[in-house]
């Protein structure tokens, strides 16, 4: 375990001394999230200009799902993202080759390979929109509270990472999937970026059960804005576990499959 | 140290029919076609063995390699490399090798060569004296010593290939696999990590597979020979037997001090005759008879015997073996 965290280490040291390299690219990373998190701002300001609340969840409910929704996002693109993107990529053109002849574990090695330090900056920016929706909302959070909104946040980031990889790891099995990822894209737009309260009926089943986008920055808010009943807890973390082990099966499957590429 | 037994590996894929209708047929009923890259394949190699893998292009010497290094698992057989079966994929077993892919690179593009050795040092587990030692060694061998904090894509291809080499052999593996290593380098590229490969199996008594294009990697390097063609096993043994079965003849030059009119006649096939200059194949088993008949009759200024040229063999050994 060790070794992987200094392993992670390094590779973030890496990434961060190429990105500084490309100085260009670095702050573009962080002006992309920082205006993509001000139009989604702007864009539920103007909504709640005409109704109070969206099924029961105010403005101040809407900042902080906002916010959140900017936290697992930069966790994910400062990550994992553009590694799992790349993944189908890898497996088309058989450069996945020499990192499975590497002594690690090749999933991790395949998530952690790219990280992309500009995008943490968002978790900044969403917490400090957490913090406003929280204190012009007139929220009183505990620590207990606060500790339980990390870890839901930490299971969120799994199951994003989770969802992500078991779409690419079909490329194993079909090589080219830009067709699904393109649906995959789509989901993120409609299920992640909208509160998991709109969601009804087959929809609610759909986007938070079958592809449970619609958890990801739903569940964290709800905790801490005191929504959340505690046998939700279970059903989340159930649904954190069994994508984390669908993912995990799929990976190792696909590897079994992998036929690399000539050369 | 290497038991290959019976091995196959199949792929599998959906042939496509030229135009419209073949496009049409593709998407709702494709046909389905196996290709079988490696044929019933064993083999054996000792410790400290270098042994060449060659064999036209699509022979199936890549799929090998990569089934060798559990890169992807085999169809059908086994594979015991020091006790491990390859695609399990275990840690310790992946410790033992490395694997040089000419067309494929390990190094890390915007950064310094330098960084790719240390996150295969973290990756290896390579302890701080071995990987100190090994990096001055290998930096001093291949005098790269002033490239080490240029980034990897301002560096030559020779460079860059001999710093792959340098990130491959820091763990001290037991055995490397080499897949076309001189592929695209320039003729004293190529001599210096034909020297080194030499050295490291001299010295630590690696164990080397390699595959390549350049018959004379393969000659100058490898004791023994396995030729792959249309992924069955067609020949093992030495390069020498492999060149006097396929080509039992030596070149004979001759350049006469004076022009020589006619010529006696000579159990040889004759590739250019002139009064001044002769030059011929001649059967091995004939040639001292054919110089001595040669010496008897005139007056020789300057004579030369050769062996076929390389890529006339290689040619022959794809074609008639």
């Amino acid at each position: 375990m060790r070794r992987y965290i200094r392993l992670v280490g390094i590779l973030f040291k890496f990434k961060l001394s190429r990105s500084m390299i490309y100085s260009g690219n670095f702050w573009m990373a962080f002006i992309v999230d920082f205006f993509l998190f001000v139009f989604q701002l702007v864009a539920f300001v103007s909504i709640y200009q005409f109704i109070d609340t969206i099924n029961g969840w105010d403005l101040n409910q809407m900042f902080v799902f906002i916010g959140t929704f900017s936290i697992v996002d930069s966790m994910a693109m400062g990550t994992f993202f553009f590694g799992i993107i790349n993944l189908p990529e890898k497996i088309r053109t058989g450069s996945l080759d020499i990192m499975i002849a590497k002594p690690i574990d090749t999933q991790f090695f395949v998530s952690a390979e790219s990280f992309n330090p500009g995008s943490l900056f968002g978790i900044i920016t969403g917490s400090c929109m957490v913090m406003y929706g929280l204190s012009s909302g007139g929220y009183v959070v505990s620590m207990i509270q606060v500790l339980g909104y990390i870890l839901l946040l930490i299971m969120m980031y799994l199951l994003f990472y989770s969802m992500m990889l078991i779409v690419r790891t079909l490329a194993f099995i079909f090589v080219k999937i830009n067709t699904l990822t393109q649906v995959e894209d789509s989901v993120i737009e409609f299920a992640f970026r909208i509160p998991g309260t709109a969601f009804k009926g087959i929809s609610k089943v759909i986007f938070m059960v079958i592809i449970p986008y619609g958890l990801i920055a739903t569940v964290p808010t709800e905790h801490i804005t005191n929504m959340l009943e505690p046998s939700q807890w279970l059903i989340v973390t159930g649904i954190t576990l069994f994508f984390f082990g669908l993912a995990r099966f799929m990976f190792k499957f696909g590897m079994g499959r992998y036929t690399s590429a000539s050369s | 140290m290497i038991r290959v037994n019976h091995l196959k590996r199949d792929y599998y894929f959906k042939e496509k029919e030229p135009g419209f209708k073949g496009s049409l047929r593709y998407l709702f009923k494709p046909k389905k076609v196996t290709k079988t890259a490696v044929k019933d394949f064993s083999f054996h190699i000792k410790k400290g063995e270098i042994v060449g893998l060659i064999g036209p292009n699509g022979a199936g010497k890549t799929t090998l390699i990569k089934m060798l290094t559990g890169i992807i698992p085999p169809s059908e057989g086994t594979i015991d490399i020091m006790g491990f079966v390859p695609s399990e994929l275990k840690d310790d077993f992946r410790k033992k090798y490395a694997v040089i892919m000419g067309q494929k690179s390990q190094l890390w593009w915007d950064l310094p060569a330098l960084d790719s050795f240390q996150l295969n040092k973290e990756i290896y587990q390579i302890p701080d004296a071995q990987y100190e030692k090994n990096l001055k060694e290998l930096v001093d061998i291949f005098e790269v010593e002033a490239f080490l904090q240029k980034q990897v894509r301002q560096l030559s291809l020779g460079q860059r290939m001999k710093m792959e080499i340098i990130a491959s052999l820091l763990h001290d593996p037991e055995v490397i696999f080499l897949d076309e290593p001189t592929i695209g380098l320039d003729g004293v590229a190529q001599k210096q990590i034909r020297k080194f490969l030499k050295k490291v199996n001299e010295e630590r008594h690696t164990t080397i597979i390699l595959t390549s294009h350049y018959m004379e990697d393969i000659k100058s390097l490898c004791e023994r020979i396995i030729v792959i063609n249309d992924g069955e096993k067609v020949y093992e043994g030495t390069y020498q037997d492999l060149v006097n079965k396929v080509s039992p003849y030596k070149i004979v030059e001759v350049v006469f001090e004076i022009a020589v009119e006619v010529l006696i006649e000579l159990p040889v096939e004759y590739m250019e005759k002139n009064p001044y200059k002769i030059k011929m194949k001649v059967d091995k088993s004939k040639v001292n008879e054919v110089v001595g008949q040669l010496f008897n009759h005139y007056a020789i200024e300057d004579l030369a015997i050769e062996e076929e040229d390389i890529t006339d063999v290689v040619e022959k050994i794809y074609r008639d073996i």
